[in-house]
């Protein structure tokens, strides 16, 4: 037994050293290890796993707001494989690399990041990138478009967004979920869920969308999306249309 | 040598003053009194006394020379005699210039010409009467690198340059105008002054670094440019008058008519090298300046179809620079708008257009303004652009492409199937019908959409080969080696499989005939009794737009023995391969043997398809068949059952009881054996009207299908040779190498690189760059 245990945790060092983390001490790294096996449901047939149970369980000890945005944060740091999912090495990795070795000092950090992610854009567009992950099951390669939506509604509406994509003339969450509802009706793909990110803080610089034309590379979502804007918020008349000869 | 003859005797060879007194009235005999005659032994005295001079000089050089004093008297009188003759000749020449104030117009010409020739006949003279201060004085000055020092015939000519010339030229150009003039408005004028005039101002030009070279600079400065001018004034004021009198058509004649009378004036008395100038400017002021004007009777000549006079307005437009550019745009639109209103007009014939109607109606207006470009055009290359671009348009887009660009091909490709078909062949000979097929492929040229008319052309060539109905395999080979030319060996690859496979099964029928005979031997049966005479056509899967029948189907027994008898036969010759029977396209012919021909004791045939005679066979056992049994009997779905009921009960053949009941179950059929139909053979085989329509509706479905696989597949060619590039760059290559095919939209294309991006075939790179991942 204590030789499997000793085995156990040697492996769970190596993991964190082989992420190539300098920070991690071995000591800080058992002490989160230990950590780790309080939420582990089966200790048995998955030792480096912890499933949603303890997940869920884990995040409400640390202050993390299951439905929050923080808690996509958190499970971008430990690197989650799938939502409320989460593994040793992960775990290891991503909470030394911060020095939170206790849950007080990752329940202070939760607190801290709820002050500073609504002014830290690019840990957003980190955490943003990172959902894609948590969000597609399986081997499939899209998001299904009713998940892809709450995802959305979270990143881009949340209190702690750091990318609230409305403007006071133009809500552009509500019309692209609008959109997306009675006009695309497909799945996301990942391309489609980066390039949305990219659309959206350039909408925000113009909300004219100005900087939209039909031969950039947008993908078709998006040119549709901003057609229809154009036609079905903004009364524009397409402009081919009104060219037309005979 | 020592005889003075009258002249008196000879100066001190080192005396100046005494030598030029000496000489004087010599060179005034020569100057003005050559006529009288100069008698020999004066002019020897002359040149003795120069040649003394000259000499003189030179010894007593010599011993300056020798004593160290380089710069000796030689210098010196020699200058003096030089420049006394300088002061001669401008005091002779002063007096021609004022005695020709008393001239004008054609005298003075006159005058000035003879005192030009005198002047250089007296020049030539005198240069030889003073070769030896040519060859010492002179020579040595000019060694020196004097400036303004003349052999003596130059010095003439500076001095006539100084002293006649620069006072009398602008009169001359005068006279000389007006006479050109005069010539321009008819008049007949002596030629030869003008061409006299032009040899002296040209005389004039002296290099003033070799003035042994003549340049053109005088001639330029006072001939030329004054010509020109006068020249441009005159047609200026005459181009203006004629166009208010008369119509632009007139003023074209006229136009073209003074172009080649001044191009005839140059070789009769002008410099040749004056051709180019004074053709810029007379078609400047012809044509140029009246460029407006010309254009805009362009249209009025098109409406009108003035070819000659299009042909001038070329001509005339073509000679000054940028001159056609706006006739090619207009060219262009009207041509464009003739191909619109060709099509409108057959248009309101309403929806369903005639191929041919619609088909005569595009070439009628390519083809006349083709002949335009050729004859009026000069086929000139850019017009023949033109007329491309424009007939691309009204090709593309017209009234009927309304709907959709998929129009023109689909007509075009149907009515290309009416020539082919048998029945068109009696009416078009062979010759007739080759030409026929090169006025399609004018057509086809300008199609945008070439991959539609390719698969309306592939399923109604399959129609013809399965059917028989193909007229001529020339015609049929010719059209695929045109297609094939004009768009690559790809393009043809299945129609020209198709056609081999047809060929193949020629040989294949034969064969099994054969086959067959033997077998029926040995069986014992005889021919006529138990086989069917039966074709089989044998089609490669894939080549065909065919497709497997969409109903189940149970063949009558009749016809079972002999069609297994022919899979027995083909399998031994090709084992292993899968024969699928496209039973709806099968069709054979009937003798209904319990009706006759009116009057007649010949039973009727019918021509009917596979299912159709499943149907019928059936009537063979029973006198009465259900609804029921029909199904349960050939099982065949509702879709294919009922529209060919329908048919036996329009035709006649069958009767329903109770009479006009629906196809369903319930209702009964009988055999109407007073059935007399008009000919001998009649169809029944026709495609109902909806299934027609289906197909061509699944062909444009199939269209869109193949044209995403085809633009992917472009892509990604274009992507595994790239590795990366910008997006838009892609996409720009991406309709370079499909639009041979058809024109691409944008957002397709970018629906293809959204689905190959899903695909994990591309990814996207920083700054609107696409990778390819192998």
């Amino acid at each position: 037994y204590l030789k499997s245990e000793n085995w156990d945790e040697q492996r769970a060092l190596n993991a964190y050293f082989s992420g190539g983390n300098a920070n991690a001490t071995p000591r800080s790294a058992s002490g989160l290890k230990k950590i780790f096996e309080k939420y582990r449901e089966d200790a048995k047939n998955s030792p480096e796993t912890v499933g949603v149970e303890g997940t869920m369980q884990y995040l409400q000890d640390i202050g993390s707001d299951i439905e929050g945005l923080e808690t996509l944060a958190v499970l971008e740091i430990v690197q989650a494989p799938a939502m409320g999912e989460m593994t040793l090495a992960g775990f290891v990795n991503g909470w030394s690399a911060l020095n939170c070795d206790t849950l007080d000092k990752q329940r202070a950090h939760i607190q801290n990041l709820k002050q500073t992610l609504p002014s830290q854009p690019d840990t957003f567009s980190k955490i943003y990138t990172y959902t894609f992950q948590l969000a597609i099951t399986g081997q499939q390669r899209a998001i299904p478009l009713e998940a892809a939506v709450a995802y959305w509604e979270l990143l881009f509406t949340s209190p702690l967004s750091a990318l609230k994509w409305s403007t006071p003339s133009s809500p552009f969450i509500t019309w692209w979920i609008e959109f997306l509802n009675t006009v695309w009706k497909r799945s996301i793909n990942k391309d489609i869920w980066g390039q949305t990110l990219k659309f959206a803080k350039l909408t925000l610089q113009d909300e004219r969308l100005g900087f939209w034309s039909e031969e950039s590379s947008w993908p078709s979502v998006i040119d549709e999306f901003v057609e229809w804007v154009k036609k079905e918020k903004r009364g524009e008349v397409a402009e081919q249309e009104a060219s037309e000869e005979y | 040598m020592a005889s003075g003859g009258p002249m008196g005797p000879m100066p001190a060879k080192d005396d100046v003053r005494a030598t030029w007194k000496y000489i004087e009235p010599g060179v005034d005999k020569i100057m003005s009194g050559l006529r009288d005659g100069m008698d020999m032994g004066m002019y020897m005295a002359l040149y003795t006394v120069i040649h003394n001079f000259c000499t003189a000089q030179k010894a007593l050089g010599g011993s300056h020379f020798q004593a160290n004093n380089s710069r000796g008297g030689a210098h010196l009188l020699g200058e003096d005699l030089y420049h006394l003759l300088i002061q001669y000749l401008r005091k002779h020449l002063q007096e021609i210039q004022k005695k020709s104030k008393e001239h004008s117009d054609e005298a003075l010409l006159v005058y000035y010409i003879k005192q030009w020739q005198r002047f250089t006949t007296a020049g030539e003279l005198n240069n030889h009467l003073f070769r030896y201060l040519n060859r010492h004085w002179v020579k040595r000055e000019l060694d020196e690198g004097k400036k303004h020092i003349y052999d003596i015939y130059t010095l003439h000519l500076v001095r006539w340059k100084e002293d006649m010339f620069a006072a009398t030229h602008q009169n001359v150009m005068n006279a000389v105008l007006k006479l050109v003039e005069k010539q321009r408005n008819g008049e007949t004028i002596e030629q030869s002054h003008i061409k006299s005039v032009v040899d002296s101002f040209v005389s004039l030009g002296l290099d003033e670094t070799d003035y042994q070279k003549n340049n053109l600079d005088v001639y330029k400065e006072y001939f030329e440019r004054p010509f020109l001018a006068a020249t441009a004034e005159y047609y200026k004021n005459e181009s203006k008058q004629f166009l208010a009198e008369n119509s632009v058509v007139d003023y074209m004649k006229k136009a073209e008519a003074r172009l080649e009378e001044e191009k005839q004036r140059v070789p009769l008395y002008l410099l040749e090298e004056i051709m180019g100038p004074l053709m810029r400017e007379c078609e400047r002021v012809l044509i140029k300046d009246h460029s407006q004007a010309l254009r805009e009777e362009f249209q009025i000549l098109l409406d009108n179809d003035k070819q000659e006079d299009l042909g001038r307005m070329y001509k005339l437009l073509a000679r000054i620079p940028e001159g056609l550019d706006p006739l090619r745009t207009r060219f262009e639109t009207h041509v464009r708008k003739a191909g619109l209103a060709a099509v409108e007009k057959v248009a309101q014939e309403g929806e369903n257009v005639e191929p041919r109607t619609y088909v005569h109606a595009l070439l009628d207006v390519h083809e006349k303004y083709q002949d335009l470009v050729n004859f009026a055009f000069n086929g000139e290359s850019e017009f023949v652009r033109s007329l491309d671009n424009a007939c691309r348009e009204f090709v593309n887009r017209n009234k009927l492409c309304r709907s959709g660009s998929n129009k023109s091909p689909e007509l075009l490709s149907k009515y290309t199937d009416t020539l082919m078909k048998k029945s068109n062949a009696k009416m078009t000979e062979e010759d007739d019908l080759e030409n026929l097929l090169v006025q399609i492929m004018t057509i086809f040229k300008y199609i945008e959409d070439k991959d539609v008319f390719q698969k309306f052309y592939s399923r109604a060539l399959a129609k013809r080969l399965v059917q028989t109905t193909s007229a001529s395999d020339d015609a049929e080979t010719s059209m695929i080696s045109k297609l094939k030319e004009a768009c690559g060996f790809e393009y043809t690859n299945k129609l020209q499989r198709m056609f081999q496979d047809i060929q193949t099964s020629k040989d294949m029928n034969i064969s099994y005939k054969e086959h067959q005979h033997k077998m029926l031997e040995d069986e014992g049966v005889s021919e006529r009794k138990g086989a069917i005479d039966a074709t089989y056509q044998i089609l490669g899967t894939g080549f065909w737009p065919l497709n497997p029948p969409t109903t189940p189907f149970t063949p009558p027994q009749q016809i079972v023995d002999t069609y297994n008898r022919f899979i027995f036969f083909y399998n031994q010759k090709h084992s292993g391969r899968k024969l699928t029977w496209l039973w709806h396209l099968c069709k054979g012919e009937m003798r209904m043997n319990c009706a006759k021909m009116p009057n007649s004791k010949v039973s009727p045939t019918l021509q009917v398809s596979t299912f159709q005679m499943a149907v019928l066979l059936l009537f063979n056992d029973s006198e009465t068949v259900s609804y029921d049994e029909m199904v349960e009997a050939t099982n065949l779905n509702k879709e294919w059952l009922d529209p060919n009921i329908a048919m036996f009960i329009k035709s006649r053949v069958l009767i329903a009881e109770p009479e006009g009941a629906k196809p369903n179950p319930g209702t009964v059929y009988k055999v109407n054996t007073a059935y007399r139909p008009k000919k001998l053979k009649t169809n029944l085989n026709i495609s109902v009207q909806s299934v027609q329509k289906q197909e061509a509706e699944d062909t444009h479905k199939t269209i869109e299908e193949d044209r995403k696989l085809l633009l992917q597949s472009a892509i990604v060619r274009i992507m595994k040779s790239r590795k990366k590039m910008k997006h838009q760059q892609l996409v720009s290559e991406t309709i370079q190498q499909v639009k041979n095919r058809f024109q691409p939209k944008v957002p397709d294309i970018k629906k293809c690189i959204d689905i190959l991006l899903e695909k994990e075939y591309l990814e996207r790179l920083e700054g609107e760059e696409i990778g390819y991942l192998a």
